[in-house]
This record gives C-alpha cells, sequence and structure tokens, in this order.
C-alpha cells in the first residue's frame, strides 16, 4: 500500500539528450490503480519521460519517487521486479517459443541460475491467457504476425506480476480491433490491480479509456487531469500541443475528441 | 519438464562426446593406445618410450585441442548472444588478430630462442594490447560502436601482420610465421598449456557469468536493463572474458577460424535458442569440434603435415555460406 498519493511522481524532472533538454522541470504523479495516459506531438518528451521512469536515461535534475522513496535509492532487483518496461518496439531477437519468451519476464523473480519453478509457470500461463496467446505458446516468436508479437511480447511484460507497468505506444502498428483489444486487456489489468502509464498518439483511445492523461509540449507539462474536453483534453490545449482542431464524439457517458482540422 | 529432460540429455551426450574424443586424441598416433592401456601408461612410474610420449606429447596435446576448442566455442556463443547475430564468431573484436601479431613478433624478433615462453607471452601482450585499443576506441557507447572497434583492431593486426611476414629476415623465417598462423595444437608442452591456462580458465569463468544478462539480452538492450541487468556489467564481462579466453587460445595454438562460428549455430537449436544455457553447450561442442578435427589431421595419409585451422576453415567456410542462404531465407 503507499501511504501517500502518488505510487510514482516525478518533480521538476530535466532529461538532456545529446546535450539538448527534452524534458524541462516535467512534474506529475500516477495513483495506484491508474490507467494513466501520456500524450503529445512528436518530440514533447514522451518516451523519454517513460524511459527516465524504467531507469533507463539518468535525470539531470529533479526527483523520481516510487513509492514515496528515490528510484535512485531503491534496490534495482526491488525494481525489476515492481517496474516492468514495454519498449515503443519491442524485439525478441532469437526464435524462442512463446511461452520462452514470456518466462523471460519472470526473470527478475529468479535467482540468475534458477530454473522457473510453479509459481513463475502459473504466472506465465496467467499473463498468456490475459492476452489471449495461450494458444500460441510453442510457436516461434518471429513466426508470428504483428498483432501477435506486441500481444506475446506484453505477456512478457505481465509475467513478471509488476504493480506497474510502464508502455511506449503499444497500440501502434495495430489494427482498430487489436488497438481496441488491446486498450480493453490493459483496462482489464488496471482493474485487477495493476498500474499503467501508457504513452499513446491516438486521442481516441486517450479520452476513453484513460483515467488521466498528461499533456506534454516541448518538454513541458502543458496540462494533467481527467482525459476529457472539460480538463485536459479541452480544443484550446490539444490546439496549443499538437495544432489540430478537435471534435468530440459522445456514446452515452463515454465520449472520444477525434483530430479534424489541422490550424 | 521436458525442457529439463532435453537439457540433461544433451549435455549428458556433449560430455560423453567429449570423453571420447579425448580418449581417441590420447590413443591415436603411431602406436595406437586402447583405452585400458592409456590409462595403465598414464600411471605407470616408468619411463618407457610410450608413457612418455602419452603423458608428455599426446597428453598436452590433446588438452591443447580441448581447451583451444572449448574457449572458441564459448567465447563465440558469447559474443552471438551479445551482438544477437548468428554470424558473430570469437575474431570478432580484433583480440586474436592482436594474439597473432604479438607472437608472430616474438617469431620475427627470434625472442622465442633465447626467452622461454616467449611465444605465448607474445601472444598475451599481443590480446591485451587489442583489448586496450578496443576498450578506448568503442568508450562507453552501443554495440554497433564496439563491433566497429573490433574490425578496425583487426584490420590493423592483419595489416601490421603482413607488414612483419613482408620484412622476415629469410625465407625460412616467413615460413615459420606461416605455419605458426595456419594454427596447430601439435608439438605443445605442458608449459605452453600451463602458462595460457590460467588465463582462459579466469576468460571462461567471466563469459560464463554473462549468461543470465545474455538471455535477458534477447528482449533488448532496453528491456534487458528494465529487467535489473546493468548494460555496462555486461558489456566488460564480455570484452574482458573474450580478451582473457582467446588471446591466450591464439598465443596457444594459433589462429583457428570457424569454431566460434559453427559451434553455437549447430547447438542453438537444441538449448532451445536460450543465449545462456548455449555458452555452456559451445563450451562443450567447440572441444568435442576441434579434437575431432586434430585426430583426422592425425588419420589423414599426408606426408606433409596438415594444420588444424586449414582444416577447420575447410570445414568452417562452406558452412559459413550456407549459413548465409539459411539467414537470407528466414529474412525474406
Amino acid at each position: 500500500m503507499t501511504d501517500g498519493k502518488f505510487l510514482m511522481e516525478v518533480r521538476r524532472l530535466c532529461v538532456h539528450r545529446a546535450s539538448r533538454r527534452v524534458l524541462d522541470s516535467v512534474g506529475a504523479g500516477i495513483k495506484e490503480g491508474e490507467l494513466y495516459g501520456v500524450i503529445g506531438a512528436n518530440g514533447s518528451g514522451k518516451s523519454t519521460l517513460l524511459q527516465t521512469l524504467a531507469g533507463l536515461l539518468p535525470a539531470t535534475s529533479g526527483q523520481i519517487l516510487y513509492r514515496n522513496a528515490p528510484a535512485k535509492r531503491t534496490a534495482r532487483r526491488t525494481l525489476a521486479r515492481e517496474i516492468a518496461y514495454l519498449p515503443q518496439n519491442p524485439v525478441c531477437h532469437w526464435p524462442l517459443t512463446v511461452e520462452r519468451l514470456v518466462t523471460l519476464g519472470r526473470i527478475p523473480h529468479l535467482g540468475p541460475w534458477a530454473r522457473p519453478g510453479n509459481a513463475d509457470r502459473r504466472a506465465v500461463s496467467e499473463a498468456m491467457a490475459a492476452v489471449d496467446v495461450t494458444c500460441l505458446a510453442d510457436r516461434p516468436a518471429n513466426r508470428l504476425s504483428g498483432g501477435e508479437q506486441r500481444r506475446a511480447l506484453l505477456a512478457r511484460a505481465l509475467a513478471g506480476e509488476p504493480r506497474l507497468l510502464l508502455a511506449d505506444e503499444p497500440s501502434s502498428g495495430l489494427d482498430p480491433y487489436h488497438q481496441l483489444q488491446l486498450m480493453e486487456l490493459l483496462r482489464d489489468r488496471v482493474e485487477s490491480g495493476v498500474s499503467v502509464i501508457l504513452v499513446l498518439h491516438n486521442l481516441a483511445l486517450a479520452s476513453r479509456f484513460c483515467d488521466r492523461v498528461l499533456l506534454l509540449k516541448e518538454g513541458k507539462v502543458l496540462a494533467e487531469g481527467d482525459p476529457t474536453v472539460e480538463d485536459a483534453l479541452n480544443p484550446e490545449n490539444l490546439a496549443t500541443a499538437y495544432g489540430v482542431s478537435t471534435r468530440t464524439l459522445v456514446d452515452g457517458h463515454q465520449m472520444a475528441v477525434i483530430p479534424w482540422d489541422r490550424i | 519438464m521436458t525442457a529439463r529432460r532435453e537439457s540433461l540429455l544433451l549435455f549428458g551426450a556433449l560430455t560423453g562426446l567429449t570423453g571420447l574424443v579425448t580418449l581417441l586424441s590420447l590413443g591415436i598416433g603411431t602406436v595406437f593406445l586402447a583405452p585400458h592401456e592409456i590409462v595403465a601408461l598414464f600411471w605407470a612410474d616408468d619411463d618407457k618410450l610410450m608413457g612418455v610420449a602419452l603423458r608428455e606429447i599426446r597428453l598436452p596435446r590433446t588438452l591443447a585441442a580441448l581447451l583451444v576448442g572449448g574457449t572458441l566455442g564459448l567465447t563465440g556463443a558469447a559474443l552471438q548472444g551479445y551482438t544477437r547475430n548468428p554470424l558473430a564468431d570469437s575474431g570478432l573484436l580484433g583480440v586474436n588478430g592482436g594474439a597473432a601479431l604479438g607472437a608472430v613478433l616474438v617469431l620475427y624478433t627470434g625472442a622465442f630462442a633465447a626467452i622461454p615462453f616467449a611465444l605465448p607471452l607474445g601472444g598475451l601482450a599481443g590480446a591485451l594490447v587489442a583489448t586496450a585499443l578496443i576498450v578506448a576506441l568503442s568508450g562507453r557507447a552501443n554495440i554497433q560502436t564496439l563491433i566497429l572497434a573490433g574490425v578496425a583492431v583487426s584490420s590493423l593486426a592483419a595489416a601490421l601482420t603482413s607488414l612483419v611476414l613482408n620484412f622476415a629476415p629469410n625465407p625460412y623465417a616467413a615460413l615459420e610465421i606461416v605455419h605458426w598462423l595456419l594454427g596447430s595444437v601439435a608439438n605443445r608442452s605442458w608449459d605452453d598449456v600451463g602458462l595460457v591456462l590460467p588465463f582462459m580458465a579466469a576468460g571462461a569463468v567471466l563469459l560464463l557469468l554473462s549468461g543470465p544478462g545474455l538471455r535477458a539480452l534477447t528482449l533488448g538492450e532496453d528491456t534487458a536493463a528494465s529487467l535489473g541487468f546493468s548494460m555496462r556489467k555486461l558489456r566488460w564481462l564480455i570484452i574482458a572474458g573474450a580478451a582473457l579466453a582467446v588471446g591466450p587460445a591464439t598465443a596457444l595454438a594459433g589462429a583457428i577460424g570457424f569454431v566460434g562460428l559453427v559451434v553455437p549455430h549447430l547447438l542453438r537449436p537444441l538449448v532451445g535458442h536460450d543465449p545462456a544455457r548455449l555458452l555452456p553447450a559451445s563450451a562443450l561442442g567447440g572441444a568435442v569440434l576441434l579434437t575431432a578435427a586434430d585426430i583426422v589431421i592425425r588419420l589423414l595419409p599426408a606426408d606433409r603435415d596438415l594444420k588444424l585451422g586449414v582444416i577447420t576453415a575447410l570445414i568452417g567456410a562452406p558452412f559459413f555460406l550456407f549459413l548465409i542462404l539459411k539467414v537470407r531465407k528466414e529474412w525474406t
């Protein structure tokens, strides 16, 4: 249980890449059990934020807190067990079977030379069932369609039973059916207690499925809040962030923001 | 469960094969020795010619073949895992080029006649200089830069080796250098083996320790780091391990190619494409392959001494072509 307000929080975070300031004094936080969307134009620093949260990039200044303690001072192994990272273009370099690939997600829970035990096998089969790749268990990972491969690699990230999942545009390259399937699946994971930070380009998906969103522009926070036209996704913010005007589709209680015209 | 049985079967088979080629390698020569004769002669406490031949000639030769083959197989598997490229091999970092240059310089200056162990020492020194160069060139950058640095150092070492050959004082010296470069484990003494063994053992330990990191690296550098592995530590394990293992191996046996390429590739499907279990499997496989090749050389009815490196290249090069065709088919 987290005592404070946030599961993971950044304060005045600055990150430089190749001596260019990519994140500029970013402050934001994800609460436990949230599906948290990070949105913004290309080059606004979304992926950099996610990589910094995953501990892959050093912060120039500012603080990253995980469960109210500086992430820097938390043991690497603890972070690896509790935080799973799914990169923008996840890869599997060898033709492992899907089951072996998903089992790689158990690495932080195993000793360096230990074989997976019963608990590991259970977590692996649950993760495969959750993303519907159980039937692919014995297929080599390089013989899958794009959507199947993405789902298998997502299962890999879930197999570690993370408390927090960092996913960088997991829906990119998927057709509408599989995009919706993926978002429903992440929603489902969130209901079962996982917190998810998601980098997204699709405003319609962000507005429909996220609990809160962070809108970045040129490395700075433009808005953080509910993914509604009244709050973070108001037309003015979106015009500033993307240079587009938007329309809103309402269906009962749900609404989706759709980019309409360039400004 | 089945994975465990598969694994036991594979490692059992490889260990059995290693034992078999060891016995054959000890038994084959001008006089054939059956296993029980080998055991008897091994413990015989006398100066009979056959006992001396076994203990002082065949045993170091067999040990050298096992050690060099194992080292090359292991290093090849580690470098393929690290670069995630099935065409990488133990020569990738240019360490063996450096070792060869060091040994060739010793032959050229004639220092081996004056100083004991000058040849393996020269090889070790060359390997160390090459490693230092690679580290300095590639800095802390990514794997691609490391490969480029390796290619650069390899080319430099090859160029300098040619230069030394070019300046060889007489045809005999040149011939001696060329013969050494072809690669062989014949006429190695206990001193030769003993000198390089500690380095190779240390290198092998480092490379074996890289196994879990290489397994995680299957998912790419970022994901491996997020699984709790330090990519910097892994890089050091690989560079130091490869240098410590391949440098002495080259110093002991000359330039022997293709073992590090072929062996991991043959064994990879048998370990479920797991880069970590591939390491010990390739070490055993390399030992078996090189010792078997050394046996073949001795059985061939040639009036001239056929070099081990020539045989491995003759087997390896066509295999390499086959590999290219296979990879091409997989990617199109």
